[in-house]
């Protein structure tokens, strides 16, 4: 137990950077922007954060009406369970495979299974500060209103600090058995990035049944909705039960707490929970710890003898076309970086289309739709397609991806400009390649002529450009290069925040600028022209503003 | 060909300072070696040298260029091998150093010349075509090297190039260094091994607690601690006081 905790006390230290936040809040200066953005962006979401509340408490309203509330608790748990099982994979594959600490731990006299825990006490606290704010508004909404003792609370306690291990533990075998599996066939990074990849499917596939389920719903009536979901046998939400079978334990406990059966379903959550993570341990030992240490073996310093065909191959060109090109390769070979940066391009098309089909608006759209209202079809396109792809993390990671490499970016006899272009380039690349395939998607969806959609992609291709420059400077200005895992660079890079709320900001405002334009100007088209115009504009301005101060910023940046 | 001038660095808000009013010069075709303790700033003096760290104070010239004024041309003159090389793993050894002249804008004549004649020398010939994260530390550190010798750069920077080197790679790269500094070039390397400094380094300097303890060639320093004393035995007391 010991070895366990010390373990866990080093990986939670190390993954989330305590002690070298401590460090910092001592040595170095504060930067009050930070803070301000911090607070702004807490602030952001506190609306959305509202909208969740009132909509747990308006369901707990509907569940009752129908005097259905033991329900409630069970079906928020399955939810819960599906978004832990989300974000779960891409983390224990950065955690499990792509930690550079497993070389330390690995040579540790510790037990496998204890490092394996630790692995995943690591990435369940990352959990936590996704369940806690699902599930806390929901437990105090039903233990209010039901009018729950102190063994309700103990209880639902006990659920939200165990359920998510067990999840975790669930995904970690299925990752293991997978990673093994696809070992032997694949190398590593492809495996990985197939992984991530089905992890997508799974999503896409959850996104098809809820939007069947919802159109089957209809709209309106909130308690009709309740209703046409409890009485869906085949419904999304029972089937995810099932899978997370010890959620369906652990909500009937908490809605029977006052019974024995309440206690009953408890001891069997525990009990079942206690399988499942014994499990995870032996099962990684056997599995994981074994092909970590076959994997090593094979690779490091065992290269096959080759000759040097590539050399005659290679012909030299400029260096903003070779820092692009190593930049693409980087990410279209990281498996973390590739599902992050390349993983929405394939997503939300697909999610666009397999949503009109599920929901059978495809059938019902007619494709004079939109004759007559063209502009405002592009600009509503352009909008949504520039919400897809604003939010694509390349730029806002660009030197944080680099990590401890980064020292050759720094040391190469490239100007600012160069290095901007070729970074930009990817960046742009990947939001091109996003809003052509929604582009296409919409076509295909309300069965009209690609023109729109392209207009519409093209638009919103110019309404990503600010955040794309933005993106690139927030990432010079604090990159984050000290990191263990490729996770650190991506997803857990506060960098790629500040991007989002830039482009949610623009949105806004470009957004507003397109409406005033369309209520003031004679025409439509002559609006359009405008829109274009002056995003156009917008994005020559950003061009210059970024490219002058990150001339000032890029040979300061300290390594 | 490389003229250190009073540069000073610290870290954060500490009063400290990492390098303290260092200066020091290169000649052209010289091999000088740089010494000191674990901590003692020889890694924060290279960075503030090859553009990884800016100085708090003083200049930093590569061949009459203010390499912090003229970034680009003075980066042009230098190289670097870092004493962790941690490169784009997921890219192959060929791909390394094809992007390596691409961003050196080495012709294409010279690069199969020189990548074959390094890699040849450094035996990494046949693994080129593999990717760089089934390399071994040593492997990692030869791919680093020869990149940093594609361009030919006029002054060659090292930290603590001997270090996951095998026993040939290490003498080859001694050979090396000697035949650079012959054809006019100059090296400066940190190092721990003293046995090495003392005999291929035409000068050394040895830096302690961010500051310039000594520099000069073996003979000067011996003259000035006692003839007999080994470069070791002379380091070891002056770090110690």
């Amino acid at each position: 137990m010991k070895e366990l905790l010390t373990l866990s006390k080093y990986s939670i230290k190390n993954v989330y950077g305590l002690s070298a936040l401590l460090y910092n809040r001592k040595k170095k200066k504060r930067s009050p922007l930070r803070i301000v953005l911090a607070v702004v962006f807490i602030l952001l979401l506190l609306p959305s954060y509202a909208l969740y509340l009132s909509f747990a408490s308006m369901l707990y309203s509907a569940y009752a009406s129908l005097n259905q509330t033991s329900a409630y608790p069970v079906q928020f748990w399955a939810i819960t369970c599906v978004v832990i099982m989300i974000f779960a994979a891409s983390y224990i594959i950065s955690y499990f495979y792509m930690s550079k600490d497993l070389d330390t731990l690995l040579a540790l006299p510790v037990k496998g299974r204890n490092i394996i825990y630790s692995k995943l006490l690591t990435v369940l606290v990352t959990e936590y500060l996704f369940v806690f704010p699902i599930m806390l508004p929901v437990i105090l909404i039903y233990g209010i209103n039901e009018q729950a003792g102190v063994v309700y609370y103990f209880y639902a306690l006990l659920t939200l600090l165990i359920l998510p291990l067990v999840v975790l533990g669930m995904v970690s075998i299925l990752v293991m058995a997978l990673m093994r599996g696809a070992n032997l066939r694949f190398k590593k990074d492809k495996a990985q990035t197939l992984i991530l990849f089905f992890t997508l499917a799974i999503i896409i596939a959850i996104q098809f049944g809820a939007t069947k389920m919802g159109s089957s719903i209809g709209q309106g009536d909130p308690m009709a909705v309740v209703e046409t979901m409890l009485q869906n046998s085949n419904a999304l939400l029972d089937m995810v039960a099932k899978i997370f079978f010890p959620a369906t334990l652990a909500g009937k406990a908490m809605v029977l707490h006052d019974q024995i059966a309440g206690l009953l379903y408890l001891l069997m959550f525990l009990v079942l929970a206690f399988i499942i993570i014994v499990l995870c341990g032996v099962f990684g030992e056997k599995v994981y710890i074994q092909s970590i240490l076959s994997a090593k073996q094979g690779t490091k310093g065992e290269t096959k003898k080759k000759t040097i065909h590539s050399v005659k191959d290679a012909k030299s060109q400029s260096p903003t076309a070779a820092i692009f090109k190593n930049d693409l390769r980087l990410i279209l070979r990281t498996p973390i970086f590739m599902y992050n940066s390349i993983g929405m391009v394939v997503m939300m098309p697909l999610v666009l289309v397999i949503m009109a089909m599920a929901s059978g608006m495809q059938e019902q759209i007619s494709p004079e739709i939109i004759t007559g209202y063209e502009v405002p079809a592009i600009l509503i396109g352009a909008a949504a397609f520039a919400f897809f792809a604003g939010f694509n993390p390349t730029a806002a990671t660009t030197f944080s991806r680099e990590g401890q490499s980064f020292w050759v970016t720094k040391t190469m006899p490239v100007t600012t400009n160069e290095q901007m272009n070729a970074r930009l380039a990817t960046h742009f690349l990947i939001n091109l390649a996003t809003v052509l395939l929604c582009g296409i998607a919409f076509s295909i969806v309300l069965k009209i002529n690609i023109a729109v959609p392209s207009a519409a992609a093209l638009l919103g291709f110019l309404a990503t450009m600010p955040t794309g420059y933005f993106s690139l400077l927030i990432d010079a200005t604090r990159p984050s290069l000290m990191w263990d895992t490729p996770q650190k660079a991506i997803k857990q890079n506060v960098n790629v925040l500040f991007a989002g709320l830039i482009q949610f900001v623009y949105l806004l405002f470009y957004g507003g600028v397109s409406v005033l334009f369309l209520f003031l100007l004679p025409s439509r088209l002559v609006a359009l022209v405008m829109i274009v115009l002056f995003g156009i504009l917008i994005a020559v301005l950003c061009d210059r503003i970024v490219r002058k101060k990150f001339q000032k910023i890029f040979f300061d940046i300290d390594f | 060909m490389l003229k250190i001038d009073k540069v000073s660095k610290s870290y954060g808000k500490s009063s400290l300072k990492a390098v303290d009013a260092v200066s020091f010069e290169v000649a052209r075709g010289e091999i000088y070696g740089f010494l000191g303790p674990n901590g003692a700033g020889k890694t924060t003096m290279i960075k503030m040298i090859v553009g990884l760290l800016r100085p708090d104070e003083g200049t930093i010239f590569a061949d009459g260029i203010d390499v912090w004024k003229s970034p680009i041309e003075g980066k042009r003159i230098l190289s670097y091998v870092p004493d962790n090389p941690q490169i784009y793993t997921k890219l192959k050894g060929i791909e390394y150093l094809n992007f390596i002249v691409d961003v050196y804008g080495v012709g294409d004549r010279e690069r199969k010349e020189r990548i074959e004649k390094y890699a040849s020398m450094f035996e990494m010939d046949r693994v080129l075509d593999e990717i760089i994260e089934s390399y071994s530390h040593g492997m990692q550190q030869k791919i680093v090297l020869i990149g940093a010798l594609l361009h030919e750069p006029k002054v060659l920077i090292l930290d603590e190039p001997m270090v996951g080197l095998d026993p040939k790679a290490s003498f080859t790269l001694k050979e090396l260094m000697r035949t650079y500094c012959e054809n006019g070039s100059s090296v400066f390397f940190s190092t721990h091994i003293l046995d090495v400094a003392q005999r291929i380094c035409d000068r050394v300097a040895i830096i302690d607690k961010g500051r310039l303890v000594t520099q000069g060639t073996i003979a000067q320093l011996q003259e000035k601690m006692g003839e007999d004393e080994s470069l070791e035995e002379m380091f070891l007391e002056i770090t110690k006081r």
